[in-house]
């Protein structure tokens, strides 16, 4: 079903184009609102598919299972970070970012979209304002640990575990509900 | 003190906004401003200036003044291309003004209008950082450039020696492009396609390099260009119904040129429209739910919540903004009705905020700016809407109060783009932005100054001096008040726009109808970096693009842009 939704939308939008520009002025209205329909229908058909897809009980469980894991994963990478970054030297807390976070952060990110579907645009912005502010966080203690600066690469490993534990809190706390 | 490493372990709090980073951010901001707003007066086309910004503050502060903070390098950036950000504002609109000869007007109006333009742009970007940065995660591939210039010293010697090679590469390409005048290569002509499919290449590394950070995000910008000149084109040509020659030597113009500019970019200016209302219509629960958020961290003084700029400048911005278009058009001409002056205002402000979104998505996307086109509209709506006035009145009020939009816009999608860079560094929105308003009044003085001496000196339309894009809005106003729009053009592309951005593909409307609105000679240089970016990713892994192929791509849009800098400044020192 998708495929021919997508179909029908590549094709009401060419024929659309076609009779928009196929004049140097005006346009052949007639035609071109045909083409447009035959787009409508397949957005029409795509967003039933989607949001079938969306509600698929298995496909919720596997999404926000990798939700889980990846920041569950983040948030136990990150309290390591914190609990060992004393005997760290400064210069190399960079380093352990570099070789620990990226697919952790990165699995998050491309099954985010999964929250908006079981829980809402509320919830999904609830968890993804931590998330976010944390990988900034995160970044800034890259930055800090590349400059040397030991106080500031120190209270930023803090402040992004207190906002990685903070939206995997928030994100338990919708699985629970 | 010296770690393990016996590297220096410095304490105490990392500085971000100082002093220096403010007055080398006015320094570098006022020489990208002046060489950037002369060389798209002479040649017709701006170049955004954080990247540029980024190195020379890099070589500064940490070459020459021993600091070492990444993130003030940024701050210096943000408000170095914030002053920048009137340049390409101003450039599109004010020589118009001087192009159709209504030169009486009030200057000092137009630079303070401008710079209130410019801190609306920047209140209006607030809630969509959280959007399109926080939780849609846009490329924005400038910005990750830039990024790439300032972690540079931290990301390993192999990094660095990829992104200095890169710019070496591409520095030399482009000046070789330059000194040549070899700029694009027609090897459509060479493999003997028909003019209509417009095979020509532009020699841009800068272009391949921003396709590799776009990645995907780029693909519906490429069909766009597709679908223009190797669907549509030959189905007209099939169909018998393209130009003939008679009517080119009438327009003046090209195959190619006559195929964009009369039917292929009005319809892509109303896609953008209509991609972007839509695109607005599906986004704003979440534009609501970002702004609620906000509140809600704001409310129990969050650590989130000091890092924003309040939700509040948003609301001030949007009362600012009717309110000083309004104080504008009525100062600009001074008995204009009530009624005009309030529509003018109201239509202005949407339309700053609509353009907004559209230039924000196009550029985080792709990092095409369809800026041009958006104060086209704008300004084309302002006239509609002045109309009835003497056509003096007309032209004056619409581009003053255009001017201030334009601005607004320039910096909206200027503050984006280092927004990006400052969340990849770790840096705090709020004194971005904060930078951003330091550096915004800056601009529309140093860009006014310019446009009035090179007028006295040159005249501006002159040979010396030919202001491509003045006159290009110039000839449009004077359609508009000839009563020559493409009305139906505009309205057919929203609707297609409209069609392809509700599938719910992100940005798809807007990315096609970019696609249709820009040369195709980008587009097919474009291509190269969107291939590139897929087969590595497909056959190397990410780990690839990462460690090599983004501080290469990097690289090269850093050795063009400064090349482009280099060369605008010896045009300014030789004139």
């Amino acid at each position: 079903m998708k495929n021919v939704a997508y179909l029908l939308i590549a094709l009401g939008f060419l024929a659309g184009a076609f009779f928009a520009v196929e004049q140097r002025e005006g346009v052949t209205v007639p035609y071109f609102l045909g083409a447009l329909a035959l787009g409508v229908v397949g957005v029409v058909m795509i967003r039933v598919a989607r949001r079938e897809a969306a509600t698929r009980a298995e496909t919720i469980r596997a999404n926000l299972g990798a939700i889980e894991t990846s920041l569950a994963s983040v948030v136990g990478k990150v309290q390591r970070l914190d609990e060992t970054k004393e005997e760290t030297d400064v210069y190399d807390l960079r380093h352990v970012i570099d070789r620990e976070f990226p697919d952790d952060l990165d699995a998050f990110v491309q099954a985010r979209y999964s929250l908006v579907h079981t829980f809402g645009l509320q919830s999904f912005a609830d968890v993804m304002n931590p998330f976010a502010a944390g990988e900034r966080y995160l970044n800034r203690v890259w930055s800090a640990s590349c400059d040397g600066y030991i106080n500031e690469a120190h209270d930023y490993v803090v402040k992004a575990r207190e906002q990685f534990e903070s939206a995997l809190e928030i994100f338990r706390g919708l699985a629970q509900a | 003190m010296s770690g393990e490493s016996g590297r220096e372990i410095r304490r105490g709090s990392y500085p971000e906004i100082t002093w220096p980073a403010i007055l080398i951010g006015y320094v570098l901001g006022a020489l990208i401003a002046v060489s950037i707003g002369y060389l798209s007066l002479k040649l017709g086309f701006s170049i955004e200036g954080s990247e540029l910004a980024a190195i020379l503050g890099f070589g500064i502060l940490r070459g020459v003044m021993r600091r070492k903070s990444i993130i003030e390098n940024n701050i210096n950036q943000t408000l170095a291309s914030s002053v920048n950000g009137a340049s390409a504002g101003m450039m599109f609109s004010i020589p118009a003004i001087f192009i159709l000869g209504y030169t009486d007007f009030n200057r000092l109006l137009v630079v303070l209008a401008c710079m209130a333009g410019g801190v609306l742009g920047i209140a209006f970007i607030i809630p969509l950082r959280k959007q399109m940065i926080d939780f849609d995660r846009l490329a924005y591939p400038g910005g990750i450039a830039t990024a790439a210039i300032l972690k540079a010293p931290g990301a390993g010697v192999r990094k660095a020696q990829l992104l200095v090679g890169a710019a070496l590469l591409a520095a030399i390409v482009h000046l070789a492009s330059l000194m040549t005048g070899f700029e694009n290569w027609d090897v459509g002509a060479l493999l003997g396609l028909p003019e209509y499919m417009n095979g020509i290449w532009y020699i841009s590394l800068l272009t391949i390099g921003t396709a590799y950070l776009a990645g995907r995000g780029g693909w519906f910008f490429v069909v766009g260009g597709y679908v223009c000149y190797w669907i549509l084109a030959p189905l007209m040509d099939f169909r018998g119904i393209l130009p003939t020659p008679a009517e080119l030597e009438t327009a003046g113009q090209g195959m190619a040129t006559y195929l964009r500019l009369q039917l292929f970019r009005p319809v892509g200016i109303g896609m953008l429209i209509g991609g972007a209302v839509t695109g607005i219509a599906l986004a704003l629960p979440l534009v609501i739910a970002a702004i609620r958020s906000m509140q809600q961290a704001a409310k129990v003084k969050s650590v989130v919540s000091r890092d924003e700029l309040p939700i509040r400048f948003l609301y001030m911005g949007i009362v600012g903004a009717v309110v000083l278009l309004a104080g504008t058009a009525v100062m600009a001409v001074p008995h204009i009705e009530p009624w005009r002056m309030i529509l003018m205002a109201v239509l202005g402000a949407t339309w700053v905020w609509l353009a907004g979104i559209v230039l924000a998505e196009c550029i985080g996307r792709t990092q095409w700016s369809p800026l041009s086109g958006m104060t086209l509209i704008g300004i084309t709506i302002l006239i509609f809407v002045a109309s009835g006035m003497s056509d003096r009145d007309t032209v004056v009020a619409s581009i003053v109060v255009g001017a201030a939009m334009c601005v607004a816009m320039a910096q909206a999608t200027d503050l984006m783009l280092d927004l990006k860079t400052g969340y990849l560094v770790g840096a705090i929105p709020r004194k971005q932005q904060i930078a951003q308003f330091l550096g915004t009044w800056l601009g529309p003085i140093l860009i006014m100054g310019l446009i009035v001496v090179l007028h006295q000196a040159y005249g501006m339309g002159s040979d010396k001096l030919p202001a491509p894009q003045g006159q290009a809005l110039a000839s449009v106003i004077q359609g508009v008040l000839g009563g020559d729009v493409p009305l139906d053009k505009y309205l057919s592309g929203a609707g297609l726009g409209a069609l392809l951005s509700a599938s719910g593909i992100g940005g798809v409307g807007i990315m096609v109808g970019l696609g249709f609105y820009l040369p195709f000679n980008i587009i097919l240089t474009y291509t190269i970096g969107t291939l590139l970016r897929e087969f590595t990713d497909a056959r190397l892994g990410r780990k690839f693009a990462d460690d090599s192929g983004i501080p290469l791509a990097a690289g090269l849009i850093v050795g063009e842009a400064l090349v482009g800098v280099g060369y605008s400044l010896m045009v300014v020192f030789s004139a």
